[in-house]
């Protein structure tokens, strides 16, 4: 990633952003690496004398210094295989996207439980509905159970997709049958 | 037509880019990244039985097999089947990815995508492609979704952030499905059935959508004036149309509530 950095930012300045979005292009477009893997090297390619900043109208420009130039030099036989770089940096970058998908879907989640907590009106859970919500949940777990320990890719999947439609379809027909009429 | 037999950490970088993609696995992770540079796959770990790689007519294999019959039948030895494997291939390449637990992450796919695991996690990213993700009770999340949607589970939680496609159908049993919908495309169509999950949908400040929401008992909640409540002895439901009604929200639920929310107010 070091070299991919010095040699996008030989070609001119850029800002954080305009690197960034380069990246992004080199990954179909679809997905941007953060600025968490972003900015924290380009920090320390710094440190290290091989890249220089400047502020302009509040924003930070970035430029590969002489030394930075040299290395690039250097590496020029490298350069050519910062393809593979690539390859390494989509690697890198899977762990935190994981952890960070996951985590604004927990901000998500509590938001919008949060906001129809807020707009509920205060009705008590008539006792049949929690009754009936314990079933589901039994018959839930007892379908999760159902799969043994043991089963190849394959024969899950073939007894997923059953599980999932039967289950739904059933419960649904059973609780409109019990459903009194009126 | 290449292939590999792999016990131990390395990293392959692919000759031909594949145009599909297949993953059979037990346990472990396995990731795959769309990606304009070269494919590769980098297994970070394997323990079992070593990871078969195919490919050929761009095709890309890879699964984990049975352990031979003599280790099954000894148990003692046998170690866990497990993997974790890191993927780049191009972005209109299709992928089926299947697992029993092992957990997926999927980001900047284009084309055609399903999931499918048993009690594996499963995490989508920027998939623009037609997608199906089915899990018992492994969670789903996907986030910047553009493509159709279908997401399926019995227990697992379904949590959609950013949802730009045109359809999106998400079912469970007690799982709870929480979306975030309100850039989904006009016209478009959104269907949620559990039997006592939780749903928690919410849709664009000013929505334009034909919404029909029925339940046996669960409970139901609007931010929306124009909307109609009817309880009856049976069941109730909540109806009505949002702005030009260009679109359709539709939700079935036994005893789920069902919560339709705008924007977060401050």
């Amino acid at each position: 990633m070091r070299l991919y950095l010095l040699a996008l930012l030989s070609e001119g300045e850029q800002h954080g952003y305009q690197i960034i979005a380069s990246l992004g292009e080199r990954f179909g477009g679809g997905y941007r690496p953060s600025a968490g893997t972003v900015y924290p090297r380009l920090r320390q390619l710094e440190r290290e004398g091989l890249v220089s900043s400047r502020s302009e109208s509040g924003r930070v420009l970035y430029q590969v210094t002489e030394a930075g130039a040299y290395v690039l030099r250097e590496h020029a036989d490298e350069v050519g295989a910062l393809e593979g770089e690539l390859g390494r940096m989509a690697l890198e970058m899977t762990t935190q996207l994981r952890s960070e998908v996951h985590r604004s879907a927990r901000e998500l989640r509590s938001e919008l439980r949060a906001q129809a907590a807020a707009l509920r009106t205060l009705t008590p859970t008539p006792p049949f509905s929690q009754a009936l919500r314990q079933e589901l949940e039994r018959f839930a777990a007892e379908w999760g159970r159902l799969v043994p320990a043991e089963t190849s890719p394959s024969q899950a999947q073939a007894a997923l997709s059953a599980a999932i439609s039967a289950a739904i379809a059933e419960l649904r027909k059973t609780f409109r049958k019990d459903r009194p009429s009126g | 037509m290449a292939e590999w037999e792999i016990d131990s950490a390395e990293t392959i970088q692919f000759e031909e880019s594949p145009s599909e993609l297949k993953v059979e696995l037990v346990a472990g992770d396995v990731s795959v990244t769309g990606s304009d540079g070269p494919s590769t796959l980098e297994v970070r770990h394997v323990s079992g039985p070593p990871l078969q790689v195919k490919l050929e007519g761009g095709r890309l294999e890879l699964a984990q097999k049975d352990p031979p019959l003599m280790s099954r039948l000894s148990r003692l030895g046998e170690s866990r089947r497990s993997v974790s494997v890191v993927l780049a291939v191009p972005p209109n390449c299709r992928a089926r990815l299947s697992t029993v637990s092992a957990s997926v992450l999927a980001a900047g796919l284009a084309d055609d995508l399903s999931v499918e695991t048993v009690s594996g996690e499963i995490t989508l990213e920027s998939v623009n492609g037609p997608v199906s993700a089915q899990t018992v009770s492994g969670n789903i999340a996907a986030r910047g979704v553009s493509g159709d949607l279908r997401g399926r589970s019995v227990s697992g939680e379904l949590t959609l952030e950013t949802f730009s496609g045109s359809d999106v159908r998400l079912d469970t049993v007690s799982g709870e499905v929480t979306a975030d919908i309100k850039e989904a495309g006009p016209g478009s169509s959104a269907e949620v059935n559990t039997a006592s999950g939780s749903v928690f949908l919410r849709l664009a400040a000013s929505p334009s959508q034909q919404v029909r929401v029925e339940s046996v008992s669960g409970r139901m909640t609007s931010a929306f004036p124009g909307l109609t409540v009817q309880k009856g002895p049976g069941s109730r439901s909540m109806n009505g149309s949002l702005g030009d009604g260009s679109g359709r929200v539709e939700v079935h639920t036994v005893s789920g509530e069902v919560a339709l929310l705008g924007e977060a107010t401050t």
